[in-house]
């Protein structure tokens, strides 16, 4: 898989993370939080130029996330540091890491 | 700091009873320092009336007010240039001076009005009362330092027109005057305050939806998510407002309710399906707005995970009324949500610009050599009008922004006095009793007021009549 490409499925996966958390109903709104966390990172990805591909749902925001960080593990592109960092600071603010 | 029109009626009703308790000794020097500041204060008492909203009606009572305060304004009230000279090395007083500034700000403030509210009699006459009755102190004072004398006739005659009209707006009680327009504020954008947060992203918002760069699904989906945290912050101070005993609880909770449906209705219009996209960045100032307002809503209403109880949350907002604070930022959310609601029609309804992945695209009447071409590749390629996911997307903005009008006019109606509304009165209103007019509840006196006026103090050691038996005494 191509750089462009394993940045494409990790924004798939992050679209369906942020799916997950603005539709959790829970009464704090953390949801609500992560999810417009997780449209911050969509935009990192924006900026770089990255289309989103249409993946499978993990089944939960948490394992999508952690399937984007997955995707962009192995990759060395130009753009994936930058990427992959945004990916992880929000994968310790959910608690996945 | 924030200023709003209730802060401003605060000091400008503070002004005016410290005036009140001022002595009342006639003096020239002083009644002519004052005559120069009254132009001024008639001007912007004026002003602050004209701009009070209201409906479409012409009202007689502005017009009265108008015809009463023209003459002052224009300096029309003295006979004679030279009698409105003012005297050297006198100044007027401060807090007349203060007054002036005050009812300026006022009327700024006014000529903001509530977009997209609709004009309530009983708040544009409350709102009128506590313009006028300070204006009335004012008057009052003036008048009895002014020398007795042929030459003040005339503004004497002026300045009894504007105490009567004022004395009659000051009747209205009080309780009865608090209304909608009392939460029109200026808020600076320097204020690091949850309103401050608000009144930032709103312009943020309204610039990024009016680009003609193009809308991107970043910018829609950002502003949507950003308008649920809006209503989730409203209704977490409103529930602190009534936590708290600044709002009660029957009143308060059909607000809370439709505030929290409007929060989980932008929610849903905040997640795009994965088979539709719309590429492209949001814009910078929009991005920096929706972080800030994330990271002041969490500050200031976010206590870990969950809301903040309501002490802590009053703590953190020192000063501020906890309910206007809600109101304003339902006003906010309303006015963004509109927006995003036009934004969403022309997208969807329009050019077709959004995209849809060509896999979700299921019917023969797409299948052409394109379509299978992108489905091959799983390529996004343009979504055909009227497709059903895309329906989906614009449905849930146009409720996400009805259940957000309906919430703010629930959120508004707090604003009104708990007490029974004024009634506007007919000025055509008489009661017909007897085959005579009379002036509206002019009946006879019942029993009961008869007994109220005898009863004490009216009857006891005042010297009042006494108070007739009832009926014949019985020997027990």
């Amino acid at each position: 898989m191509s750089s462009f490409e394993s940045a494409s499925v990790a924004y798939g996966h992050l679209r369906n993370a942020a799916w997950h958390y603005l539709s959790a109903d829970d009464d704090g709104a953390e949801g609500l939080f992560l999810g417009a966390a997780c449209l911050d990172v969509e935009d990192e990805f924006e900026k770089a130029e990255v289309i989103p591909a249409i993946v499978d749902d993990e089944g939960s925001a948490e394992f999508a996330i952690k399937a984007a960080l997955a995707s962009l593990k192995d990759d060395a592109g130009p753009l994936v540091p930058a990427l992959r960092e945004a990916l992880v600071d929000l994968a310790v603010r959910a608690g996945v890491r | 700091m924030t200023a709003s029109v209730a802060d401003l009626l605060d000091r400008l009703h503070a002004h005016a009873f410290a005036i009140s308790n001022l002595t009342t000794r006639p003096s020239e020097d002083r009644w002519r320092a004052q005559a120069v500041v009254w132009p001024r204060l008639a001007l912007a008492t004026m002003r602050a009336m004209n701009n009070v909203p209201q409906g479409s009606a012409t009202n007689q009572e502005l017009i009265l007010v108008d015809s009463i305060l023209q003459p002052i304004a224009r300096n029309e009230w003295f006979l004679s240039v030279s009698e409105a000279a003012p005297v050297p090395n006198v100044p007027p007083d401060k807090r007349l001076v203060d007054m002036v500034r005050v009812l300026g700000g006022l009327a700024d403030l006014l000529s903001l009005g509530l977009k997209g509210v609709v004009s309530d009699p009983a708040a544009t006459l409350g709102l009128r009362a506590n313009l006028l009755s300070p204006v009335m102190v004012a008057a009052n004072w003036s008048l009895a330092t002014a020398p007795d004398v042929p030459r003040n006739m005339n503004p004497r005659r002026h300045l009894q027109l504007v105490s009567g009209i004022g004395a009659a707006f000051a009747f209205i009680p009080p309780a009865l005057r608090p209304g909608q327009y009392d939460d029109i504020a200026a808020v600076p954008h320097s204020e690091n305050s949850l309103d401050a947060a608000i009144h930032n992203w709103l312009d943020a918002a309204k610039d990024a939806l009016a680009t003609r760069k193009g809308l991107s699904g970043m910018t829609l989906q950002t502003i949507a998510a950003d308008l649920s945290v809006v209503c989730a912050a409203a209704a977490a101070t409103t529930n602190a407002a009534i936590a708290l005993d600044q709002l009660a609880e029957d009143r308060g909770r059909p607000v809370v309710e439709a505030i929290t449906d409007a929060n989980a209705r932008w929610r849903e219009a905040s997640r795009w399906p994965q088979t539709i996209y719309l590429g492209g960045v949001r814009d910078t100032g929009l991005a920096d707005a929706s972080t800030y307002l994330r990271q002041t809503v969490v500050e200031t209403l976010r206590e870990g995970r969950a809301w903040a109880e309501p002490q802590g949350i009053a703590r953190r907002m020192p000063g501020q009324d906890l309910l206007a604070v809600a109101r304003r930022a339902m006003h906010a959310a309303a006015d963004a949500g509109e927006q995003q609601h036009a934004a969403v029609t022309n997208l969807f309804w329009g050019k077709d610009r959004v995209m849809i992945a060509s896999r979700a695209l299921e019917g023969a009447t797409y299948m052409n050599k394109v379509v299978f071409t992108a489905r091959r590749r799983s390529d996004w390629i343009p979504m055909p009008r009227c497709e059903p996911t895309g329906l989906e997307v614009y449905r849930a903005a146009t409720n996400a922004s009805n259940a957000t009008f309906i919430a703010r006019q629930l959120a508004v109606a707090t604003a009104k006095p708990s007490v029974s509304p004024l009634e506007p009165a007919s000025p055509a209103a008489v009661d017909f009793t007897q085959g005579r007019i009379a002036a509206p509840e002019t009946t006879a006196p019942s029993l009961s007021i008869e007994r109220l006026t005898k009863e004490p103090p009216f009857g006891m050691g005042t010297g009042g009549p006494e108070q007739p038996s009832l009926g014949p005494d019985f020997a027990r």
